[in-house]
């Protein structure tokens, strides 16, 4: 029982905490030189492992698609299966999990130190509203770089793959190519796109929620470092098939 | 002025019982007590950190917890803390921390008038040449300094010293001692000081506050501390070197 109401009064705190974050949105303007500046570490956190990761993803993928597909369908719809899922699941999936992973892992293990050591209370004290010069440049760097992000994930996968079909299953370049048009439309992209700036918006604020809310002492920072990229992850996946339920009927 | 009004806060293993003090205006007030007596606890109530249960926290007669977020803040404006661990922005350099509750406020203010400002500071706490220096390249009585200069730039009306000596080796601490005692001679700020260790304020605090256990067992003028007979105070003034 004891369990139900503290994951009740934890999704109230973080409701709430998001309602502060998107009030702050107002002070976009104010905190400019802050969101590039982590707009800029975000990607440089996130993007050899996003590039490396994917390009990998790419190449098994492929295999196991020409796999499955042998004696099916001509290996001219293998690059139409891949770069549909890419851009509609696989990418925005990979780079939403990514972020969880490295950047709210570095987030909550930032500010919950900060926290332990007083540097929240000390901003506080100095009339300086913690949500709005920690939180919300991190919340809205990460909303406005993770579109990038994808479309380079994105990229890296359907280039992983084209190298292992080209080189390895001897497709041509052309049908590669010809394939990844079949049933191609913008829309796909944007939706792609749409899920990613949920993924980037979420795993942020659960990881400063995580961060900001830690207790005293050097196991908080841990705890809170572990329930931020879990927690992170999970939602990412949740949301996953909420936004893919709400972007299909629209 | 600060006032506290029968202000309870419960915690599992700490808290504030019925705490009822009035902070006299431009004088050192030190409070004193054990580890774990509630001393840090007290002062984060004060500064709107920690909602009390019971009670209300006066600062110029505004109940701080009783207004909107950004009236808070406003209050927040005439405080000045040095914290026990100096809680500087590590991410930062020493003028970005000091500038920081004046430029972080008024994005638009004049450069040139801000790092006078900070050299001023620098000088006031008797710092020099360490600008550019990231936090943990100072030593730990330097970071103190840097985190008093902070506290004292936005020229606040009331000055607050968590442990100002407390893990410095005695002659850091003796030079932090020192610091405290003439600005409070030059500018004439209330200040509240929190310490386990009275033997170091005892010549130039106003008025003393014992806490044990989350209650005050005293409050008054250090003259009357020094006649107060219970076990814990003769204790302290023992150690004090008074008794």
């Amino acid at each position: 029982m004891s369990y139900i109401n503290n994951f009740i009064i934890t999704a109230g705190d973080i409701t709430l905490f998001i309602l502060r974050v998107l009030k702050n949105f107002k002070m976009i303007f104010k905190n400019y030189r802050l969101i590039f500046y982590y707009m800029f570490e975000i990607s440089q956190e996130s993007l050899m492992i996003l590039v490396l990761s994917s390009f990998f993803i790419g190449m098994v993928s492929v295999y196991q698609i020409a796999y499955q597909l042998r004696n099916v369908l001509p290996m001219l719809y293998v690059s139409t299966v891949l770069t549909q899922a890419v851009l509609i699941e696989i990418g925005p999936i990979i780079t939403g999990i990514g972020f969880s992973g490295k950047v709210s892992s570095q987030i909550s293990a930032e500010l919950s130190s900060m926290k332990v050591t007083d540097q929240i209370d000390a901003l506080e004290v100095m009339s300086i509203d913690p949500i709005e010069y920690l939180v919300m440049p991190r919340v809205v760097a990460a909303i406005l770089i993770i579109p990038f992000l994808t479309l380079i994930t994105e990229f890296s996968i359907i280039f992983g793959s084209y190298i292992i079909s080209v080189t390895a299953l001897k497709m041509s370049s052309n049908a590669f190519i010809d394939g990844s048009k079949i049933n191609f439309e913008m829309f796909q992209v944007f939706n792609g796109l749409i899920k990613s700036v949920m993924f980037g918006f979420f795993t942020v604020v659960l990881s400063c929620y995580f961060g900001i809310t830690a207790k005293t002492g050097a196991k908080a920072v841990g705890r809170a470092t572990t329930l931020s990229v879990t927690t992170s992850a999970v939602a990412v996946v949740i949301l996953d098939y909420i936004l893919t339920r709400i972007l299909l009927l629209w | 002025m600060v006032k506290l009004e029968s202000v309870t806060k419960k915690f599992k293993d700490a808290g504030l019982y019925d705490i009822d003090v009035i902070f006299p205006e431009n004088s050192i007030c030190t409070i004193i007590g054990r580890s774990g007596a509630g001393k840090s606890l007290l002062l984060k109530t004060i500064l709107g950190l920690i909602r009390p249960d019971f009670g209300r926290v006066l600062i110029d007669d505004i109940d701080i917890y009783n207004v909107k977020y950004k009236k808070l803040r406003d209050i927040r404006s005439k405080f000045g803390v040095l914290f026990q661990n100096n809680a500087l922005l590590d991410s930062m350099n020493v003028y970005e921390n000091i500038s920081l509750p004046i430029t972080y406020r008024n994005p638009n203010v004049n450069l040139e008038i801000i790092r006078k400002k900070v050299d001023d500071m620098l000088k006031m706490v008797y710092l020099d040449n360490v600008k550019d220096k990231y936090i943990n390249q100072l030593s730990g009585g330097m970071q103190k300094r840097v985190a008093i200069a902070r506290a004292l730039i936005a020229d606040p009306e009331i000055l607050f010293y968590d442990e100002p000596i407390t893990g410095l080796d005695p002659l850091t601490a003796e030079g932090i001692i020192d610091i405290i005692r003439n600005l409070h001679q030059n500018l004439k700020k209330s200040t509240i000081v929190i310490t386990h260790d009275i033997k170091e304020f005892i010549d130039f605090t106003d008025y003393i506050i014992l806490i044990e256990d989350g209650r005050i067992i005293f409050v008054g003028k250090k003259e009357d501390f020094m006649l107060f007979d219970n076990k814990i105070s003769k204790a302290y003034i023992k150690m004090a070197g008074k008794l």
